[in-house]
């Protein structure tokens, strides 16, 4: 099998038996770039230069008989341009942050680096993490590799299809609404968003301080299992990190690869069925509760009331929390900078300058947080989404004292055509139905591909939530059921 | 409750520090008024609900502090770097029309 | 060009209103480090060169609070007799500004770690006023922007402006009072008595550098006027740039003439923001905002909430150190003082100097005279403080010695002081350089007694007819003719026995 479809566990262990370089591994994936990238835009910058000396560095290291620097040192990544790499372009998917180069490290980047995996570049996503469909990127839509003239989900729809396409073995996301999760779950692939706090925030360029959360994204539960470990862990430059060992993920993922969920109680979500799901998105998820069941798995019906208002309270707390976040783009200390001629006065500057930095999406979540938090509002709007934020926690927390984990669609469709939902934002936001729960209540989920919908042939994904801290419970879970399963991407048309 | 106007939306521009343009004005009125009246939903929900206070933070951590060392930070030409503008060391910006507050 | 505003007679003032006052003084922590970020806490520097992402408010940059400003303010409300906040979190005050890296102040807003305490301000005359005070809170302070072009270096017709961010970030504590009511004439002595007071507390906790010329202590005065018997407060201004103890005291005061004056004409007060003018004691108006400001406040998310425990708060309760006002008792106690005495001694800032005197031999009385009366003198006259004065108290203290050997009479030892603080080195060298030891040689005083007593026969005459006091004519005489070097009391007993 060719290098580039082996998955990151596979890659690993011959790069660290000796049996491949990882300068090899890594200059396949960036010819793989090379060669498809431009149906897809993947990537919004290559950094080939930064990948290959990571790669030799690696290599060397394990030519002088070093211990590999982690389970994934010398195995690639696409990174995704939210998080900040010194000196190389962070972008953000805006044109506010056109050329900037970050004078500093995120976190997650640090560990990446610090962990010998080598960062291919920055992939691609809706404006500052703005988006279901990585439509809402100033440098243009990324294509799902399953279907070119459909939506690779967002807003990490650059980490997805980079996966699905190959030019990556694992990625990095963040998911503030599902942003990880419906990305993977509409092309066929893995994604997790850790319990928030799990991975440092720490040069994450945020959306929403209270729900932003980086993670991985794989082709495999394995290999996410092994790049959570690698990311996550408690960072003092993060107030909200939690000093809390990392969830014994890998060991789960492994456990549950024999495929055995005996005892394992399963919650299924009532509240999201039914209307305005797909019908090739419901028929999977029916059969993915019966295979969890038939690998004897314990499952129930669990209702969470609140959830109907998630959606209406995240899109209130999201916007509000990234009308304050997005204020330090005034073109004064970095970005881009419009009308400064000498006469001009720097509110004006700044007025032109965020009216030509920012797309239309980012202007709509900016006015709207901005009203949400007038003072003649604040009650009803935001104070009330905040109170919804506390409902939800609470029916968690209900549901997770008769279950170990909650499931549902990752998302009610599979993914729709480029242009379709544009110019309706509440369809677009839509996508995120069943996804922003967790993120409202701090709590891990994931998606694993949970095969093709009958009806139109594409991917499906299966949510799997669990409690906080309990991430491990949720990749067990998903293990066991994607080795029933079998894998989906084998079924991906060439590019 | 929400039926946003025009001139409201406007303002949350001004208040933003957004230009919009007429056209944009046009296009944002709607979608503004369509999303706040989807999401005004919340209100309802809680306003039934006695004793549910707000959640502000995830993760319930209190007191998360670091100890009071200098740690190092960017030398003045890193801070520089991104400037649209510096000079003497500092960042240029376009005369200030406003107030310190 | 605004015209010079018009002020009433500050007495009429008083016959037709009561004033009410409200100050808000931000002071600057004096951490190592600034409030959010590990960036040093230093006054100056070369222009960014104290910064980092965070207090940059880069992109991706996140907060976490400097445990030592958490555990100052806490201080600083106890000290204040406040309340502390079991559980109390930051937010975030939206407005866009170039000095503000972010767009938003990381503020407390509606959670303030300390309320509801007073502080006991004693005013000139020894009246002890109670201040109220709201709450103590915590928030960071902005960079700084240097205004280039126009004619004054100021904001306005300014071409561009230049911006350092080494203060941003720096923590602040904004300590308000509740409406300060009552006060009558004596209200803008007793805005500048509180700011002292609040002033000398925080050198006492060691929290602040509070010096009000750098900026690491601020105030803001609110001031508004009712009419005599009226329940309502008047609407208020708020003046800012008020940059010395002395200045509170005259901006306050100039407001309240300048809005008399309004009310009296008809007029109506406009709340605004209002600058002090240093040079002529005025005060004008700021630009009037567009729109009323809404800071869009909400909790801020990249921080969590704080909850000093009990025990953390009766630990840094053990930590405060004597504060001002029971210093003062003690000391009055102590050096047997009347209220007055004491008074005069902690106006004048001489407390500590008089009580390094005394450690350094000298009386109470003694030392204390002379810091109080003739050392703020001096001090007044070169405009300086007390402290940087070029005297030692232990140069102090061997001039008292000096007098209570008989070797200076007080007059010498004036001389004394005067040369020391000409920079002429120790009492020893000056009395050395200068000559002024006392004559206490009797023959060279008995000769200058004669010649006086025979050049006033009759005051002789006097004395041997039993007017003793009639003797102070001759000392006098003999005191000029040896230009003050004589032991005045010697020189009388000589006469005494001359006159026998």
């Amino acid at each position: 099998m060719s290098v580039i479809k082996q998955t990151a566990a596979e890659l690993a262990a011959r790069i660290h038996s000796g049996e491949l370089s990882s300068v090899d591994v890594t200059q396949a994936h960036l010819e793989r770039i090379s060669k498809v990238d431009e149906q897809l835009n993947a990537f919004r910058h290559v950094d080939a230069d930064g990948a290959l000396e990571a790669a030799a560095k690696v290599d060397a290291d394990i030519a002088a008989g070093k211990p590999p620097a982690s389970p994934l040192a010398g195995v690639p990544l696409g990174l995704k341009d939210v998080l900040t790499t010194q000196g190389v372009p962070t972008t953000c998917g805006s044109k506010t942050l056109e050329g900037w180069l970050p004078p500093y490290d995120a976190t997650v980047t640090r560990r990446l680096r610090e962990a010998g995996v080598p960062i291919l570049g920055k992939t691609n996503m809706d404006e500052f993490a703005m988006g279901s469909s990585t439509e809402n990127s100033a440098y243009g839509p990324t294509r799902n590799p399953w279907d070119t003239s459909r939506i690779p989900g967002g807003s990490g729809g650059g980490s997805s299809a980079a996966l699905a396409a190959f030019e990556a073995p694992l990625a990095i996301g963040t998911d503030t609404g599902g942003s990880i999760r419906q990305p993977g779950a509409v092309t066929g692939t893995v994604g997790v968003k850790p319990t928030y706090g799990g991975v440092s925030r720490y040069g994450l360029v945020a959306f929403s301080s209270s729900l932003d959360q980086a993670g991985p994204c794989a082709r495999t539960v394995l290999d996410a299992a092994l790049l959570h470990e690698v990311i996550a862990g408690h960072d003092p430059l993060d107030s909200t990190s939690i000093d809390a060992p990392v969830p014994p993920v890998v060991e789960a993922a492994k456990q549950g690869a024999n495929g055995d969920l005996t005892g394992v109680k399963v919650g299924v979500v009532t509240q999201f069925t039914g209307e305005g799901y797909q019908r090739g998105v419901l028929d999977s998820f029916q059969a993915a509760v019966e295979q969890l069941r038939a690998l004897g798995a314990d499952v129930v019906e669990i209702s969470c009331p609140s959830f109907d208002y998630a959606l209406p309270a995240y899109y209130l707390i999201a916007p509000s929390e990234c009308s304050s976040n997005l204020a330090r783009f005034d073109a004064m200390r970095y970005g881009l900078r419009i009308g400064d001629d000498g006469d001009r006065s720097a509110e004006e500057v700044m007025s032109l300058s965020r009216e030509a930095g920012f797309g239309p999406e980012v202007k709509r979540r900016i006015m709207i947080g901005t009203y949400a938090l007038s003072s003649g509002y604040y009650d009803a709007y935001y104070g009330s989404a905040q109170q919804v934020r506390t409902l939800i926690t609470r029916d968690f927390a209900a549901a997770y004292e008769q279950v170990d984990v909650l499931v549902s669609p990752t998302t009610p469709t599979t993914a729709f055509r480029i242009g379709e939902r544009v110019d309706d934002p509440m369809a677009m936001y839509l996508a995120d139905l069943c996804t922003i729960p967790a993120n409202l209540a701090g709590n891990a989920a994931m998606s694993v591909p949970s095969g093709l919908a009958d009806d139109d042939g594409l991917p499906v994904g299966l949510q799997i939530m669990a409690p906080t801290l309990a991430d491990d419970r949720m990749y067990r879970v998903a293990a066991a059921y994607e080795a029933a399963r079998g894998p989906v991407l084998d079924q991906i048309p060439e590019l | 409750m929400p039926n946003i106007s025009r001139d409201e939306v406007a303002h949350l521009a001004k208040l933003a520090r957004l230009g919009v343009t007429d056209e944009e004005l046009d296009t944002f009125a709607p979608q503004l008024d369509v999303i706040l009246e989807s999401v005004a939903k919340v209100s309802e929900v809680v306003g039934t609900q006695q004793d549910v206070p707000p959640t502000s933070h995830a993760v319930e951590l209190t007191n998360v502090f670091r100890e009071d060392e200098v740690r190092q930070g960017l030398t003045q030409e890193q801070a520089l770097s991104g400037a649209p503008a510096a000079e003497d060391g500092r960042f240029r910006v376009p005369r200030i029309l406003g107030e310190e507050q | 060009m605004t015209a010079v505003a018009e002020t009433l007679d500050y007495d009429e003032v008083l016959d037709h209103f009561d004033p009410v006052l409200g100050l808000e003084v931000h002071v600057e922590l004096n951490t190592k480090t600034k409030m959010f970020c590990g960036c040093a806490n230093v006054f100056g520097g070369e222009p960014n060169t104290h910064v980092c992402p965070t207090c940059l408010g880069l992109p991706g940059a996140l907060p976490v609070m400097n445990a030592r400003g958490i555990e100052s303010a806490i201080r600083i409300g106890l000290a204040l007799n406040c309340e502390i906040a079991p559980w109390c979190r930051f937010a975030r005050k939206n407005y866009f500004y170039p000095d503000m890296p972010k767009n938003f102040q990381t503020s407390q807003y509606d959670e303030p770690i300390a309320f509801n305490g007073y502080l006991d301000v004693v005013l000139d005359d020894g009246e002890v006023v109670r201040v109220g005070i709201e709450r103590a809170h915590m928030e960071e302070d902005t960079g700084k922007s240097l205004h280039v072009g126009g004619a004054t270096g100021r904001i306005h017709g300014a071409e561009h402006s230049l911006l350092d961010y080494n203060r941003a970030g720096v923590p602040l504590i904004e300590i308000v009072t509740k409406p300060i009511e009552g006060m009558g004439h004596r209200a803008p002595e007793v805005a500048r008595a509180y700011v002292t007071a609040l002033r000398e507390l925080m050198l006492a906790l060691g929290v602040s550098d509070v010096r009000m010329d750098q900026g690491s202590m601020r105030c803001d005065a609110n001031v508004s006027l009712m009419p005599k018997g009226a329940t309502e407060f008047g609407t208020r201004t708020e003046t800012k740039n008020v940059n010395s103890l002395r200045s509170v005291e005259r901006a306050v005061r100039y407001e309240m003439t300048r809005q008399a004056a309004v009310l009296r004409g008809g007029g109506s007060i406009t709340q605004e923001t209002r600058h002090f003018q240093e040079a002529d004691g005025t005060t004008s108006s700021g630009r009037p905002k567009e729109t009323s400001e809404d800071y869009r406040y909400f909790p801020e998310p990249d921080l969590v909430p704080i909850a000093p425990s009990r025990e953390w708060v009766e630990e840094l309760s053990g930590t405060l150190p004597e504060l001002p006002w029971q210093r003062r008792k003690r000391v009055q106690q102590e050096w047997g003082l009347t209220d007055e005495e004491t008074r005069d001694l902690f106006n004048t800032g001489a407390a500590d100097l008089v009580a390094a005197t005394v450690d350094a031999g000298a009386s109470v009385s003694e030392a204390r005279s002379w810091w109080v009366q003739y050392l703020t003198q001096q001090a007044n006259t070169r405009e300086v403080e007390l402290p940087e004065l070029p005297i030692t108290p232990a140069q102090l203290a061997r001039v008292i010695e000096l007098i209570g050997e008989g070797t200076l009479t007080h007059k010498l030892a004036r001389e004394v002081v005067q040369g020391v603080l000409a920079g002429e080195g120790d009492p020893d060298q000056v009395i050395a350089d200068r000559g002024l030891e006392v004559v206490s040689d009797d023959s060279a005083l008995l000769a200058a007694v004669d010649e006086a007593l025979a050049a006033q026969p009759d005051v002789v005459d006097k004395i041997k007819g039993g007017k003793v006091q009639a003797a102070g004519a001759i000392v006098g005489a003999v005191m000029k003719a040896t230009k003050g070097q004589a032991d005045a009391k010697r020189v009388r007993e000589l006469v005494l026995e001359r006159c026998q």
